[in-house]
């Protein structure tokens, strides 16, 4: 069931109703059902899949809370194994087997393994991630485990962030799993604006801009650079407002039923350096990663080389986790590369920053550090979105040249040129242009304090107005006809 | 004030707002989109006056129809009312709708071998087009019938016509509008194209696997019987002619020969005209055509006076 559905617009409300319409005692038997079908309507059989890895996590966290030391290590090796085991099989077994077969070809060995015939459980790479925090909370005895098994499977299965995130912590999440929510009105409308919000990235921003990208991205050899470079930061808005507009609906869901989701996105964009666009891209899974991977591995407190090569095991395991294909690797571990030589040019660039006298035009250093920040950025996107790698490498070398300059100037003055080179009509661009500056206001508006308060203070019709124009800026351009799944649907 | 901080009161009130602000809009542009006359829908709607000779069919005929050769050797009149993409059901929406508000003194309908195959167009009822003249009682008669309770959404939830087709129709029409955009049809409705023969197509299509399926559509039929039915009810002559095809084609129609002689059967016992250009020299020479079933401009061209000669025997024999 995609959230820009009719589907979900039905179900939403009634399970909203029904949830506070339920006696307290029993709503989690009534989230848990709602989110289970939700799950289901992708394919009922991977719901065997979800129940039986609850049931084996929810049996090791309590075998663990009365195990000794050694068998405690034991049971979370246990839960490693069949958590990872699970992802590796549905999601990286064919992966592997093919690079090992191609491996094999090379030398003339044969190679005989075949491959598994199973499609990608949807989800799992989010909810595997969330019992594994859930069962390293409990070894390393930051939280008891949990006793009620409705309940851990409801933080399992939780329909809003079940298939594509915020990944959340079980001390967040559980303790609110547990409390009896009393409807409120100020949630319900804070809510509904976060879902509106969503709904406008995806279907106003991200879905109009996948038509340029992947009409830009079809054939890359024969595309011009400056065609190419728009179609690239094309990309960089549509899965920043897919995936952005999916977490905001998933949070603004939640919200409606009295419950609290990290935030996932915080104007990544806007970030003056790559460290900083970590902490503002995909919150909750770099924080994962931060928690259970980077801090174990030793964090900041270890030899510089040794940072370093964390920093780049980290950012590799992450690039693996979006998706079983070298591109994703090679993405990672770009953004791994921007880390380290970033850590390992800092000196160099204050001090060429002082030398020019930026550093006393504080203002047009930050622009500077955004500006730079969204082009590595984008580069990287570069190797995310092509269909391979040697498809990326081209397009990285097309850009380099810069030739396609004409066209892009032709599409502006002749809309026929606009539709043959970038697969959009002029009203396209006008939703473009509407949708990219609503975007941006939000943004501002996220970030001034002052602004926010403001708005919050605005008398009831000004926000209604607001609210009303949203609406209809969704209405007359959001795509509706053939719903595209959201982009991390696939990971 | 103080009322909208009743939880209930406030929603119904915003509500309310939501859809009288989705009223307003719709209604706007209700009014707006008719005069976005690039698009030939609009065009079609738009006329209300007297033409000797009106030409139905699908893209064979908007593109196929040299209108000033036809009126020329006609000596009359003459409207293509021929839609890009359509079967039947939508031509007989659009020639029932123009004859409501305007006089024809014949009606020339274009056949081809695939009209009645399920699985022949796209999207062979293009519904939004018709959206914004749901008022027109053909037309909600006609998307009732194709597209069920759906109208009644279309109809009665307000915008809900215009967000569901968003890409379509509404906003692009505006933009049309305002930057004035051309049709790419002429003042007859023709659309002539100057292209040559595209053997590539022609190529893949001989060296298609299956040449034998072809899902026989009844309702298409219906539609076109109704089409038939609407001229006499308005005793209205109708002629119905074969679009000339490329002959090196019809080897791979084995189907062809069947669908021929039920467009032939029928129109001959509803006491009209059917021609057929199959044996003319024309349809051997590809030069003639810009695909298999498609005239060019020089095609079409060349067409005109033997179908203006046809129509014209066919009349002095009525």
């Amino acid at each position: 069931m995609l959230f820009n559905s009719l589907h979900f617009a039905v179900f939403l409300p009634c399970v909203v109703v029904i949830y506070f319409a339920t006696p307290g005692r029993w709503r989690w038997m009534w989230l848990l059902s709602a989110s289970y079908y939700f799950y289901a309507c992708w394919k009922v059989e991977y719901l065997a899949l979800i129940v039986v890895s609850t049931l084996v996590d929810y049996v090791v966290a309590r075998c663990m809370a009365r195990a000794v030391a050694g068998r405690r290590t034991f049971l979370l090796c246990l839960s490693l194994a069949v958590n990872l085991g699970l992802l590796f099989a549905f999601k990286y077994f064919n992966f592997v087997n093919a690079s090992v077969r191609a491996a094999f070809g090379h030398f003339d060995l044969t190679y005989s393994v075949p491959a598994l015939d199973v499609l990608l459980p949807v989800g799992i790479s989010f909810y595997t991630f969330q019992k594994l925090s859930y069962t390293i909370d409990v070894y390393r005895g930051k939280r008891e485990p949990e006793m009620h098994l409705g309940i851990f499977a409801l933080y399992v299965a939780y329909f809003p962030q079940l298939i594509a995130g915020p990944i959340e912590r079980s001390t967040s999440l559980l303790p609110q799993l547990r409390v009896v929510q009393n409807f409120d009105f100020d949630r319900l409308k804070t809510g509904l604006v976060l879902v509106l919000w969503g709904f406008f990235q995806k279907l106003v921003i991200a879905d109009r801009m996948a038509m340029v990208v992947d009409h830009v991205y079809t054939d890359p050899q024969q595309t011009g650079g400056a065609v190419l470079l728009i179609g690239t930061y094309a990309f960089a808005f549509q899965i920043y407002c897919d995936f952005a507009g999916y977490s905001n609906i998933a949070i603004g869901t939640a919200k409606i039923m009295g419950i609290d989701l990290m935030q996932n996105f915080r104007q990544p964009y806007y970030a003056r350096s790559i460290p900083e666009f970590w902490r503002r891209w995909h919150i909750s899974l770099s924080t994962w990663f931060r928690d259970y991977v980077y801090i174990p591995l030793g964090g900041s407190r270890v030899r510089k080389l040794r940072l370093h090569i964390n920093l780049l095991l980290v950012f590799a395991v992450s690039a693996i986790w979006h998706g079983a294909h070298w591109k994703f690797l090679v993405w990672g571990l770009l953004h791994g590369l921007y880390m380290v030589f970033g850590g390992l040019t800092a000196g160099w660039r204050h001090r060429c920053a002082a030398a020019v006298g930026l550093d006393r035009l504080p203002r047009l250093q930050r622009v500077l550090g955004v500006v730079i920040t969204f082009n590595l950025v984008c580069l990287a996107w570069i190797f995310f979105r092509a269909n391979s790698i040697s498809d990326a490498a081209s397009i990285v070398c097309n850009i380099f040249q810069m030739e396609g300059l004409g066209t892009v100037a032709e599409c502006l003055t002749r809309p026929g040129r606009l539709n043959e080179v970038f697969g959009l009509s002029r009203t396209h661009l006008v939703a473009i242009a509407a949708g990219l500056a609503i975007l941006e206001l939000g943004h501002l508006l996220q970030m001034c304090d002052r602004l926010q308060l403001r708005a919050l203070a605005a008398p009831t019709c000004l926000r209604w107005l607001a609210y009303i124009i949203l609406i209809l800026v969704i209405a007359n351009f959001g795509i509706f006809q053939n719903p595209r799944q959201f982009i991390y649907f696939q990971f | 004030m103080n009322r909208l901080k009743n939880p209930l009161v406030c929603s119904l009130v915003f509500v309310v707002i939501l859809l009288a602000v989705f009223r307003f809009e719709s209604a706007v542009l209700d009014r707006l989109v008719p005069l976005d006359q690039s698009v030939k829908v609009n065009w079609i709607y738009s006329h209300a006056g007297t033409f000797d000779y009106a030409f139905v069919g699908s893209s064979a005929a908007y593109a196929g129809i040299d209108g000033k050769a036809l009126s020329d050797t006609l000596g009359g009149s003459v409207i293509n009312l021929g839609l890009d993409g359509t079967a039947h059901p939508e031509q007989y929406m659009v020639l029932a709708a123009f004859l409501e508000s305007n006089d024809v003194g014949t009606i020339i309908l274009q056949v081809d071998a695939w009209g009645l195959d399920e699985n022949a167009y796209g999207y062979p009822f293009h519904e939004y087009l018709h959206l914004p003249y749901l008022d027109k009682p053909v037309v909600a008669e006609v998307v009732a019938e194709r597209r069920g309770g759906r109208l009644a959404a279309w109809k009665y939830v307000p915008f809900l016509k215009y967000a569901e087709f968003n890409t379509q129709i509404g906003v692009p029409n505006i933009v049309h509008v305002i930057g004035g955009r051309q049709p790419e049809f002429d003042v007859y409705g023709s659309s002539l194209r100057n292209q040559a023969f595209n053997q590539a197509e022609f190529e893949d299509l001989a060296a298609a696997d299956d040449h034998h399926s072809y899902a026989w559509s009844t309702m298409r039929a219906e539609y076109f019987e109704r089409m038939l039915e609407l001229a006499r009810n308005r005793g209205i002559p109708v002629i119905v002619y074969l679009t000339p095809e490329y002959h090196g084609v019809l080897q791979y129609s084995p189907w062809r020969h069947q669908v021929v002689s039920y467009y032939r059967e029928t129109v001959t016992a509803a006491g009209q005209t059917f021609l057929s250009y199959d044996n003319d020299p024309l349809c051997r020479d590809r030069l003639n055509f810009y695909n298999t079933s498609h005239l060019n401009r020089d095609g079409a061209g060349r067409f005109a006076p033997l179908l203006a000669h046809d129509v014209l025997a066919a009349l002095r024999r009525d």
